[in-house]
C-alpha cells in the first residue's frame, strides 16, 4: 500500500469505514501482536490490549491529522494501553510470567519454542528498555521517533538502546555462537 | 554479537509467532461494526451527548461492549484487569493559546474535533486523561504568559553546582525520586516551569561562565584552506578542527582499523594496522593489537570508537563495558536475576608513540566514566565527551547511596571528578550527565581540565571556540535546548544554554563564527506554541492557522551568551531542511517537499540575518561542500516533481559567486544508485577541492549475468571542470564480505595514488584508473 492509498484508507475510515480501517491494520497488526507479546511477557491480556488499541484508534481516528503517520500513532495507543496494563501487574502483582523456562514450554506444549530465549533476553530489560528495542525490532522506528513517541530525548533512546542490546547480548550470546 | 545481529535475531525467532485469530482483521472488523451498532443504540437512548465528560459512564459503556463482543470470539477470557479510563483527550490547549477556548458550553465531541491536532502522533497522552477545570479556568493568565513568552523567544540560563558530593545527591535524588514510577530514569520535560526559570537563571553570572571571547580571530572559512600536504584528510565540518575516524594517513603510511565487526563492538579487541604506502606499493610494517586496561578485567563488552594520528601518537578511542557488581543468582528464588546486574561504561583513551612504526609502544592509558559520545582535537588538545548515567542502586536506598560516591560521580581516572567541576541545571530532568575532558597532546600525561555537566542534549557539535551539546525535547511542541562549552587551550568553560523551536537536522545546521552561533531549525507541523504565533504573524503573510499543517522552518543567531540577537521564521512551509553549510557570514540551506530550494542567508548583522536568495532544483541535497572559491557541491537525490520518483543519486554543484543569486551549473545523476553513505556520514566523504578530487561508496541497482536483480557496491572517484562538469573518473566494484555495510569503507589518496580500505584489505590505484597496483589483506 502506498502513501496515497493509506491516506484514502484513513480518510474512509474517518467517515466510520470500518472496512478501510481494518485494511489498514492488517498492514501493522502482526508487528502490533508481537510487541505487545512481547511487552507484556506473553501474558493472556495481549489479545485485549489489541482489541482495545483497535477500538480506541476507530473511534479516534477522525482526530488523526496526518495520515501517513498511521502507523506511529497506533503504535502510540498501543504502547500507552501495554503501560497501562503493565501498571496493573506491578499492583496486582500477579504478573508471574516474566522468565519462561523451557521446561515450562515443553509441558505447555508451547507452540513457539524457538523464541524462549528472545523472551528470556526481554525479560532482562526494565519497562523503557523494552518498548525502546521492541519498537526498534517491531515498529522499525529510529531513535528519533522512538522519543517522540515515548517523549523523551533521542540522546536517552540512544544510550538505552544501547544499554538494553548490550544486556540481551550477554544472553543471546551462547544462542548466537 | 552487535545490534544489527541482535536485531536480526530477534526478528528471524519471532517471526513465526502464531498470531490468534482472534484479532485478525476481519474478525477486528466484525467487532468494529457490532461496537458502531451498539454505539448507535445508545446514542439513541440516550441524548447526553456530553458523556464524554462523564468518564465512570463512558468507560463502562464503551469496554462493556467491548468486552461482550470479545467474549463471543473467544473461548477462553479473562476479565479486563484494569479499568481503562480514556474520555476526553484534549490536551492542554488552553496553553496552547490559539484555540477560543469555550468549552464549558459545548459537548465535547465538538471540543475534540476543534483540538484535533492534539490528539495527533506527538500528543497522545494517556496521563492527560481528564480535561482540568484549572486548564480551562487559567486561558487568560496563560494569554498573558505567552506573551512575556513571546517576548523571550530564547531563554538561556545558566547553571548551578553543588557544595559536596552528598548536595549533588540530594539533587540527583530528588530527580529520581520525581521520576520514580514513571521511567527508570528520565521523565517527560516540563517546559513551561523550565523556561521561566531559565530565564531567571539567565541573570546569574557564574564565577566560571564563558569568557568573552574578544578576538574574533581563526575563524573557519570554509573548507578551502587545506594546506599543502597532498594527502586526504578526514572530512571535518570544521577545517581546523581534526575528527576521529576509522582510517586515517599521514602521507607516508596508511592507519586502518581492522577486525570483523569491530565498529559493532564484540567481546575481541580489534587490531590496528600501520601499512607504507609508497606509490601505489603497500608494505604491511606493524600491527598493533589493542588491549583492555588492567583495571577492567570484568569487561564484558568492548567497542571501538575512532583513532587520531597527532604528530609521532596514535591515540585511540574506545568504551569499555564493565560488569560491576550485582549478584545474578538470587538465593531465596533459587534462580538466575539479570536485573540485579550492574554495567557501567567508560570511555578510555590509549596513547601510542609510533616514533618507530615497527614497535608502536603504548605510553599512557586515561579513563573516563560513561559512554563515549565524541572527540575532537583543536590546538594540540584533543575533547572527549563521555555520558555517565549512575545507576538506579544508587538511589534506592538514601543513607547508604549518598556515601556511596562511585555510584553517582564520574570518575576521571581513578579519583571521582570534583564536586567544583560538577553543573547541574536546577530543573534537573535526568540523573545523566556529560562528561568532557581536555588532554595536552604534546604532553599526554594527564587531563589538563575535566568538567561534568547535566544536559538534556544528546548531539554534538564542535565549533572553534565551543563545544555545543544540543538535543531535541518533545513536549506538546519539538524544542532544541543548546548548551554552550567553551575551551580554549586545554581549559573548559561552561556557559549558557538556549532553547530554540523545532529540531535541527544534524550538526551541520550550528555554525559558530565571530563569536556567534547561527542555526537553521524545522519546526514541525502541529508544533503551533507559544512562541511561533507572534513570529508567524511578524514574518508571513499567510494566515497562521494554516501553518499548523505545515512545517517551517527558521534560522537563528545567539550570541556568546547564547542570547538570540536575531532571525528568520517561517521559511518554506510544507518542507524541511535536509542540509545545510555555512562559510563565512553567509549561509546556505536546503528544504525540500516538490522542489529543492538551496537557501543562501546573510548573517554579517547578527541581529538581523537576511534571506539573499533562493534556487529552486528538483530533488535534494544532503550534504554541502565548499568548492573551489564560489561553488558549492552537493551531494543528494534527483526527485522528479511530478510524479515524486526517485530517479538516483545526484550530483550538484552551485555557483555561489553570487550568494543573491544562486545557479545549478551542472548535475550528474547517477542512475540506478538509490543509496550513498555519502549522504548521511560526511567522514565516509574523500574530498579534496585544491586537488579537485571526491570520491564516495555507494549501492547501486544491477542486473548480473543471468539477467537477475543483483546489488552491487562501489566507491567512485570524481572531479569537476567549470567547462565540462562532472567526470567520474574510476569507479572500484567493492569486494568485502560484509559489503551490505558500505559506512566502513573509506577511499583515501596519498600523491597521484588512490588507496581503497574495508575494514579487510587495502587496494591500491593510480588515481583516475582502475587497474589494481597492489593489494594487502589486514588481519
Amino acid at each position: 500500500m502506498n502513501k496515497d492509498e493509506i491516506t484514502a484508507h484513513v480518510l474512509l475510515a474517518k467517515n466510520g469505514d470500518t472496512t478501510s480501517f481494518c485494511k489498514l491494520y492488517e498492514l501493522y497488526y502482526k508487528d502490533m501482536y508481537r510487541y505487545a507479546y512481547y511487552m507484556l511477557g506473553g501474558s493472556d491480556d495481549v489479545e485485549d490490549v489489541i482489541s482495545e488499541t483497535v477500538l480506541d484508534a476507530f473511534t479516534g481516528i477522525k482526530n488523526l491529522k496526518h495520515p501517513t503517520k498511521f502507523k506511529a500513532w497506533i503504535f502510540q495507543i498501543l504502547t500507552a494501553k501495554c503501560k497501562r496494563q503493565i501498571a496493573t501487574y506491578v499492583k496486582d502483582r500477579e504478573h508471574t510470567k516474566n522468565d519462561v523456562t523451557e521446561e515450562q514450554l515443553r509441558k505447555e506444549d508451547h507452540p513457539y519454542a524457538l523464541s524462549v530465549d528472545v523472551q528470556n533476553a526481554f525479560s532482562t530489560l526494565n519497562e523503557t528498555e523494552r518498548s525502546v528495542v521492541s519498537l526498534t525490532v517491531f515498529g522499525g522506528y529510529t531513535s528519533r521517533e522512538i522519543a517522540g513517541i515515548l517523549k523523551s530525548r533521542e540522546g536517552t533512546i540512544r544510550s538505552l538502546k544501547s544499554r538494553a542490546f548490550n544486556k540481551m547480548s550477554q544472553y543471546l550470546k551462547e544462542d548466537f555462537a | 554479537m552487535n545490534e544489527q545481529d541482535i536485531i536480526k535475531h530477534i526478528e528471524n525467532e519471532t517471526k513465526d509467532l502464531p498470531i490468534p485469530d482472534s484479532i485478525s482483521p476481519s474478525n477486528m472488523e466484525k467487532m468494529l461494526q457490532e461496537h458502531m451498532a451498539q454505539e448507535d443504540s445508545v446514542k439513541d437512548n440516550s441524548e447526553n451527548h456530553e458523556k464524554k465528560y462523564s468518564q465512570g459512564n463512558n468507560k463502562d459503556h464503551k469496554y462493556g461492549d467491548l468486552k461482550s463482543t470479545m467474549t463471543a470470539m473467544r473461548r477462553k477470557r479473562i476479565g479486563l484487569a484494569f479499568a481503562a479510563c480514556f474520555g476526553v483527550i484534549i490536551i492542554g490547549s488552553g496553553a496552547l493559546g490559539i484555540i477560543k477556548n469555550n468549552n464549558n458550553n459545548k459537548t465535547a465531541e465538538e471540543s475534540a474535533g476543534e483540538t484535533a491536532a492534539n490528539y495527533d502522533t506527538a500528543n497522545y497522552d494517556f496521563a492527560e486523561d481528564v480535561l482540568s477545570e484549572e486548564q480551562l479556568s487559567n486561558e487568560e493568565s496563560e494569554n498573558a504568559e505567552n506573551e512575556q513568552m513571546e517576548k523571550n523567544l530564547i531563554a538561556s540560563g545558566a547553571f548551578s553546582k553543588p557544595d559536596s558530593y552528598e548536595d549533588y545527591y540530594d539533587t540527583l535524588f530528588d530527580a529520581y525520586q520525581n521520576n520514580i514510577g514513571k521511567y527508570e530514569d528520565f521523565e517527560p520535560f516540563d517546559s513551561g516551569n523550565y523556561v521561566e526559570e531559565a530565564i531567571e537563571d539567565a541573570a546569574i553570572v557564574t564565577e566560571d561562565s564563558a569568557p568573552s571571547n574578544e578576538a574574533a580571530t581563526g575563524a573557519s572559512k570554509g573548507s578551502d584552506t587545506s594546506g599543502s600536504n597532498d594527502y586526504s584528510a578526514t572530512n571535518t565540518q570544521e577545517q581546523s578542527i581534526d575528527e576521529g575516524d576509522i582510517v586515517k594517513t599521514d602521507g607516508e603510511y596508511i592507519y586502518t582499523v581492522n577486525g570483523d565487526n569491530y565498529y559493532y563492538g564484540s567481546d575481541y579487541l580489534p587490531t590496528i594496522s600501520i601499512t607504507k604506502a609508497v606509490n601505489g606499493k603497500l608494505t604491511d610494517i606493524s600491527t598493533i593489537d589493542l588491549q583492555l586496561p588492567k583495571a577492567s578485567e570484568n569487561v564484558s563488552y568492548y567497542m571501538f570508537n575512532e583513532f587520531y594520528i597527532y604528530n609521532n601518537y596514535l591515540i585511540v578511542l574506545y568504551q569499555i563495558t564493565a560488569l560491576q557488581k550485582g549478584d545474578i543468582y538470587d538465593d531465596v528464588h533459587n534462580e538466575y536475576n539479570y536485573n540485579n546486574l550492574i554495567y557501567t561504561d567508560q570511555s578510555c583513551i590509549d596513547i601510542y608513540d609510533i616514533t618507530n612504526k615497527q614497535t608502536p609502544k603504548k605510553i599512557k592509558t586515561l579513563y573516563q566514566s560513561g559512554g563515549f559520545r565524541t572527540s575532537r582535537i583543536s590546538d594540540g588538545y584533543l575533547y572527549t565527551i563521555s555520558y555517565f548515567i549512575p545507576e538506579s542502586m544508587a538511589f534506592k536506598d538514601y543513607d547508604k547511596g549518598r556515601t556511596d560516591y562511585p555510584d553517582y560521580i564520574p570518575y576521571i581516572n581513578d579519583d571521582t571528578i570534583s564536586y567544583d567541576d560538577i553543573y547541574y541545571s536546577k530543573h534537573l530532568d535526568s540523573i545523566g550527565t556529560y562528561v568532557i575532558t581536555c588532554l595536552d597532546l604534546n604532553n599526554p600525561d594527564k587531563f589538563t581540565d575535566a568538567k561534568a555537566v547535566s544536559s538534556s542534549g544528546s548531539d554534538i557539535y564542535a565549533g572553534e571556540k565551543s563545544i555545543y551539546i544540543y538535543g531535541t525535547i518533545y513536549d506538546n511542541v519539538e524544542k532544541t535546548e543548546i548548551l554552550r562549552i567553551a575551551y580554549d587551550k586545554g581549559n573548559l568553560y561552561i556557559g549558557n544554554r538556549a532553547m530554540v523551536a523545532g529540531y535541527l537536522y544534524g550538526s551541520f545546521a550550528l555554525s559558530e563564527y565571530d563569536d556567534h552561533l547561527r542555526i537553521v531549525s524545522t519546526i514541525p507541523a502541529n508544533d503551533y506554541s507559544w512562541y511561533d504565533k507572534k513570529v508567524w504573524t511578524d514574518t508571513s503573510k499567510q494566515d497562521f492557522g494554516y501553518r499548523i499543517n505545515e512545517d517551517v522552518n527558521a534560522v537563528y543567531v545567539l550570541d556568546e551568551n547564547m542570547h538570540m540577537t536575531g532571525r528568520i521564521t517561517g521559511l518554506a512551509p510544507g518542507e524541511k531542511i535536509y542540509s545545510a553549510r555555512f562559510f563565512g557570514n553567509i549561509g546556505y540551506f536546503v528544504t525540500y517537499k516538490n522542489m529543492d530550494p538551496l537557501f543562501s542567508v546573510d548573517f554579517s548583522d547578527p541581529n538581523e540575518p537576511k534571506i539573499l536568495g533562493q534556487l529552486k532544483i528538483p530533488g535534494f541535497s544532503n550534504y554541502l561542500h565548499f568548492y573551489g572559491s564560489d561553488t558549492l557541491l552537493g551531494i543528494g537525490e534527483e526527485i522528479n516533481p511530478k510524479t515524486q520518483d526517485f530517479k538516483g543519486l545526484k550530483l550538484s554543484m552551485f555557483n555561489i559567486g553570487n550568494p543573491a543569486d544562486v545557479k545549478e551549473e551542472d548535475k550528474l545523476i547517477l542512475d540506478n544508485v538509490y543509496y550513498s553513505s555519502a549522504q548521511y556520514d560526511y567522514k565516509s566523504i574523500m574530498i579534496d577541492p585544491q586537488k579537485n578530487v571526491f570520491g564516495f561508496c555507494f549501492e547501486a541497482e544491477d542486473y548480473d549475468q543471468y539477467g537477475d536483480y543483483a546489488y552491487n557496491y562501489y566507491y567512485a572517484t570524481y572531479t569537476y571542470d567549470p567547462d565540462t562538469g562532472f567526470t567520474e573518473t574510476a569507479r572500484y566494484k567493492i569486494d568485502y564480505d560484509y559489503m551490505y555495510d558500505i559506512s566502513y569503507i573509506r577511499g583515501i589518496f596519498i600523491g597521484d595514488y588512490f588507496y581503497l580500505v574495508t575494514p579487510q584489505s587495502i587496494e591500491s590505484y593510480k588515481l583516475g584508473s582502475d587497474e589494481m597496483i597492489d593489494r594487502t589483506y589486514l588481519d
